[in-house]
Protein backbone atom coordinates (compact mmCIF):
# COMPACT_ATOMS: atom_id res chain seq x y z
CA UNK A 1 0.00 0.00 0.00
CA UNK A 2 3.13 2.18 1.22
CA UNK A 3 4.48 1.86 -2.43
CA UNK A 4 1.09 2.45 -4.17
CA UNK A 5 0.59 5.76 -2.13
CA UNK A 6 4.25 6.94 -3.45
CA UNK A 7 3.14 5.93 -6.55
CA UNK A 8 -0.33 8.40 -6.94
CA UNK A 9 1.97 11.12 -4.56
CA UNK A 10 4.20 10.77 -7.40
CA UNK A 11 2.57 11.32 -10.34
CA UNK A 12 -0.82 12.10 -9.20
CA UNK A 13 -3.98 9.97 -10.44
CA UNK A 14 -3.87 11.44 -14.09
CA UNK A 15 0.00 10.21 -14.41
CA UNK A 16 -0.93 6.94 -12.94
CA UNK A 17 -4.01 6.21 -15.35
CA UNK A 18 -1.71 7.36 -18.17
CA UNK A 19 0.81 4.86 -17.37
CA UNK A 20 -1.41 2.37 -17.13
CA UNK A 21 -3.20 3.52 -20.41
CA UNK A 22 -0.30 2.86 -22.11
CA UNK A 23 0.55 -0.46 -20.46
CA UNK A 24 -2.82 -1.48 -21.61
CA UNK A 25 -2.20 -0.29 -25.00
CA UNK A 26 0.84 -1.90 -25.55
CA UNK A 27 -0.83 -5.05 -24.94
CA UNK A 28 -3.33 -4.39 -27.33
CA UNK A 29 -0.92 -3.34 -30.22
CA UNK A 30 1.30 -6.73 -29.55
CA UNK A 31 -2.06 -8.85 -29.79
CA UNK A 32 -3.14 -6.87 -32.92
CA UNK A 33 -0.32 -7.12 -34.16
CA UNK A 34 0.46 -11.13 -33.64
CA UNK A 35 -3.21 -11.66 -34.97
CA UNK A 36 -2.08 -10.12 -38.04
CA UNK A 37 1.48 -11.64 -38.33
CA UNK A 38 -0.25 -15.26 -37.38
CA UNK A 39 -3.07 -15.34 -39.88
CA UNK A 40 -1.14 -14.14 -42.81
CA UNK A 41 1.03 -17.20 -42.08
CA UNK B 1 51.20 -1.15 -0.22
CA UNK B 2 48.04 -1.51 1.76
CA UNK B 3 45.43 -4.28 0.87
CA UNK B 4 43.07 -1.71 -0.53
CA UNK B 5 46.08 -1.20 -3.08
CA UNK B 6 47.00 -4.61 -3.47
CA UNK B 7 43.43 -5.99 -3.93
CA UNK B 8 43.09 -3.13 -6.45
CA UNK B 9 45.49 -3.87 -8.74
CA UNK B 10 44.57 -7.71 -8.38
CA UNK B 11 41.34 -7.27 -9.41
CA UNK B 12 42.19 -4.91 -12.15
CA UNK B 13 44.48 -7.76 -13.37
CA UNK B 14 41.76 -10.37 -13.41
CA UNK B 15 39.37 -8.05 -14.90
CA UNK B 16 41.93 -7.16 -17.64
CA UNK B 17 43.10 -11.44 -18.33
CA UNK B 18 39.46 -12.33 -18.22
CA UNK B 19 38.45 -9.98 -21.32
CA UNK B 20 41.56 -10.10 -22.95
CA UNK B 21 40.40 -14.34 -22.81
CA UNK B 22 36.94 -13.63 -23.31
CA UNK B 23 38.11 -12.46 -26.56
CA UNK B 24 41.16 -14.75 -27.46
CA UNK B 25 39.91 -17.83 -26.37
CA UNK B 26 39.09 -20.55 -29.03
CA UNK B 27 36.07 -22.27 -27.00
CA UNK B 28 33.20 -20.47 -27.12
CA UNK B 29 32.09 -21.88 -23.11
CA UNK B 30 35.33 -21.16 -22.06
CA UNK B 31 35.00 -17.24 -23.31
CA UNK B 32 31.84 -17.56 -20.89
CA UNK B 33 34.12 -18.27 -18.36
CA UNK B 34 36.22 -15.92 -18.79
CA UNK B 35 33.75 -13.39 -18.90
CA UNK B 36 32.47 -14.28 -15.44
CA UNK B 37 35.69 -13.87 -14.24
CA UNK B 38 35.39 -10.64 -15.66
CA UNK B 39 32.32 -9.63 -14.50
CA UNK B 40 33.50 -10.51 -10.77
CA UNK B 41 36.63 -8.74 -10.68
CA UNK B 42 34.71 -5.69 -11.65
CA UNK B 43 32.67 -6.18 -8.44
CA UNK B 44 35.18 -6.63 -6.59
CA UNK B 45 36.31 -3.37 -7.98
CA UNK B 46 32.95 -1.70 -7.13
CA UNK B 47 33.27 -3.04 -3.27
CA UNK B 48 36.49 -0.93 -2.94
CA UNK B 49 35.09 2.11 -4.69
CA UNK B 50 32.37 1.64 -1.95
CA UNK B 51 29.80 1.24 -3.94
CA UNK B 52 28.52 -2.29 -3.17
CA UNK B 53 25.07 -2.56 -4.23
CA UNK B 54 26.15 -1.90 -8.03
CA UNK B 55 28.92 -4.55 -6.85
CA UNK B 56 26.28 -6.78 -5.56
CA UNK B 57 23.75 -5.90 -9.04
CA UNK B 58 26.94 -7.21 -11.35
CA UNK B 59 26.78 -10.67 -9.73
CA UNK B 60 23.10 -11.34 -9.16
CA UNK B 61 22.24 -9.71 -12.61
CA UNK B 62 25.20 -9.91 -15.06
CA UNK B 63 26.45 -13.29 -13.29
CA UNK B 64 23.52 -15.13 -12.53
CA UNK B 65 21.64 -14.39 -15.19
CA UNK B 66 22.94 -12.68 -18.31
CA UNK B 67 26.20 -14.77 -17.92
CA UNK B 68 24.67 -18.70 -17.70
CA UNK B 69 21.67 -17.14 -20.19
CA UNK B 70 24.64 -16.64 -22.52
CA UNK B 71 26.64 -20.25 -21.36
CA UNK B 72 22.78 -21.73 -22.05
CA UNK B 73 22.89 -20.22 -25.55
CA UNK B 74 26.01 -21.06 -26.83
CA UNK B 75 25.67 -24.94 -25.14
CA UNK B 76 22.52 -25.43 -26.70
CA UNK B 77 22.68 -23.38 -30.26
CA UNK B 78 25.28 -24.94 -32.52
CA UNK B 79 27.01 -21.69 -33.74
CA UNK B 80 29.47 -22.13 -36.05
CA UNK B 81 32.12 -19.70 -34.59
CA UNK B 82 35.03 -20.49 -37.08
CA UNK B 83 32.27 -19.11 -39.73
CA UNK B 84 31.59 -15.76 -37.64
CA UNK B 85 35.08 -15.35 -37.04
CA UNK B 86 35.86 -15.61 -40.46
CA UNK B 87 32.96 -12.92 -41.29
CA UNK B 88 34.64 -10.94 -38.35
CA UNK B 89 38.05 -10.43 -39.82
CA UNK B 90 36.38 -8.51 -42.97
CA UNK B 91 34.99 -5.86 -40.15
CA UNK B 92 39.03 -5.62 -38.26
CA UNK B 93 39.64 -2.02 -40.03
CA UNK B 94 36.66 -0.20 -38.67
CA UNK B 95 37.06 -2.10 -35.22
CA UNK B 96 40.58 -0.38 -35.40
CA UNK B 97 39.19 2.81 -36.21
CA UNK B 98 36.58 2.39 -33.75
CA UNK B 99 39.26 1.43 -30.96
CA UNK B 100 41.47 4.57 -32.07
CA UNK B 101 38.94 7.02 -31.66
CA UNK B 102 37.88 5.34 -28.36
CA UNK B 103 41.24 5.42 -27.33
CA UNK B 104 41.83 9.03 -28.24
CA UNK B 105 38.98 10.38 -26.51
CA UNK B 106 39.96 8.43 -23.09
CA UNK B 107 43.58 10.44 -24.09
CA UNK B 108 40.94 13.45 -24.46
CA UNK B 109 39.37 13.05 -20.87
CA UNK B 110 42.42 11.76 -18.82
CA UNK B 111 44.56 14.84 -20.46
CA UNK B 112 43.65 17.41 -21.36
CA UNK B 113 40.85 17.94 -19.55
CA UNK B 114 41.15 19.65 -15.89
CA UNK B 115 38.03 18.93 -13.11
CA UNK B 116 36.64 22.21 -11.37
CA UNK B 117 37.89 22.07 -7.63
CA UNK B 118 33.82 22.06 -6.99
CA UNK B 119 33.59 19.14 -9.07
CA UNK B 120 33.62 16.76 -6.00
CA UNK B 121 31.37 18.97 -4.06
CA UNK B 122 28.16 18.95 -6.86
CA UNK B 123 28.69 15.01 -7.13
CA UNK B 124 28.14 14.61 -3.78
CA UNK B 125 24.98 16.93 -3.39
CA UNK B 126 22.90 15.18 -5.54
CA UNK B 127 23.59 11.85 -3.33
CA UNK B 128 21.36 11.58 -0.28
CA UNK B 129 23.02 10.97 2.49
CA UNK B 130 23.34 7.33 4.17
CA UNK B 131 23.94 4.15 2.57
CA UNK B 132 24.45 3.53 -0.88
CA UNK B 133 21.61 1.65 -1.62
CA UNK B 134 19.44 3.51 0.35
CA UNK B 135 20.54 6.70 -1.96
CA UNK B 136 20.16 4.84 -4.55
CA UNK B 137 16.38 3.92 -4.03
CA UNK B 138 15.60 7.59 -2.51
CA UNK B 139 17.27 8.87 -6.29
CA UNK B 140 15.22 6.24 -8.20
CA UNK B 141 11.70 6.66 -6.45
CA UNK B 142 12.05 10.55 -5.42
CA UNK B 143 13.70 12.15 -7.67
CA UNK B 144 14.07 10.13 -11.35
CA UNK B 145 10.58 8.35 -10.34
CA UNK B 146 8.79 9.03 -13.62
CA UNK B 147 12.10 8.07 -15.82
CA UNK B 148 12.19 4.99 -13.97
CA UNK B 149 8.81 4.27 -14.53
CA UNK B 150 9.34 5.23 -18.16
CA UNK B 151 12.32 2.53 -18.38
CA UNK B 152 10.12 0.10 -17.28
CA UNK B 153 7.48 1.18 -20.29
CA UNK B 154 10.50 0.39 -22.91
CA UNK B 155 10.96 -2.89 -21.19
CA UNK B 156 7.15 -3.78 -21.59
CA UNK B 157 7.14 -2.84 -25.47
CA UNK B 158 10.78 -4.90 -25.91
CA UNK B 159 9.11 -7.82 -23.80
CA UNK B 160 6.33 -7.79 -26.16
CA UNK B 161 7.84 -7.36 -29.51
CA UNK B 162 9.67 -10.38 -28.77
CA UNK B 163 6.91 -12.16 -27.75
CA UNK B 164 5.14 -10.77 -30.96
CA UNK B 165 7.96 -11.94 -32.92
CA UNK B 166 8.29 -15.38 -31.73
CA UNK B 167 5.10 -17.13 -30.43
CA UNK B 168 3.25 -19.55 -32.87
CA UNK B 169 0.45 -20.91 -32.80
CA UNK B 170 0.41 -24.51 -34.87
CA UNK B 171 -2.87 -25.70 -35.27
CA UNK B 172 -1.09 -28.81 -36.77
CA UNK B 173 0.03 -30.59 -33.51
CA UNK B 174 -2.09 -32.31 -30.79
CA UNK B 175 -2.42 -30.99 -27.81
CA UNK B 176 -3.71 -31.92 -24.41
CA UNK B 177 -6.91 -30.89 -23.79
CA UNK B 178 -7.08 -30.76 -19.96
CA UNK B 179 -10.98 -29.57 -19.61
CA UNK B 180 -11.90 -32.24 -22.03
CA UNK B 181 -9.73 -35.37 -20.53
CA UNK B 182 -11.55 -34.21 -17.22
CA UNK B 183 -15.31 -34.59 -18.03
CA UNK B 184 -14.88 -37.47 -19.57
CA UNK B 185 -17.59 -39.94 -19.30
CA UNK B 186 -15.83 -43.33 -18.72
CA UNK B 187 -19.73 -44.84 -19.08
CA UNK B 188 -18.86 -43.79 -23.16
CA UNK B 189 -15.49 -44.27 -23.77
CA UNK B 190 -15.53 -48.16 -23.44
CA UNK B 191 -17.64 -50.83 -25.06
CA UNK B 192 -18.34 -54.38 -24.71
CA UNK B 193 -18.09 -56.07 -27.62
CA UNK B 194 -19.69 -60.31 -27.37
CA UNK B 195 -16.90 -61.98 -29.19
CA UNK B 196 -18.18 -65.44 -31.07
CA UNK B 197 -15.64 -68.07 -30.14
CA UNK B 198 -13.24 -69.36 -32.82
CA UNK B 199 -14.27 -66.20 -35.29
CA UNK B 200 -12.77 -63.48 -33.73
CA UNK B 201 -13.67 -59.42 -34.35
Amino acid sequence: MELVALVVAKLGYGGVAALWAAKVACFWAGHRLWKRRNSKV
Amino acid sequence: MTVTTLAFYLFAMSTLVGGLFTVMSRNPVHSVLWLILAFLSSAGLFVLLGAEFVAMLLIIVYVGAVAVLFLFVVMMLDVDFAALKAEMARYMPLALLIGVILLMQFGLAYGSWEASAAAEGNRLAIMPQGENTQGLGLLIYDQYFLLFQLSGLILLVAMIGAIVLTLRHRTDVKRQNVLAQMWRDPAKSMELKDVKPGQGL
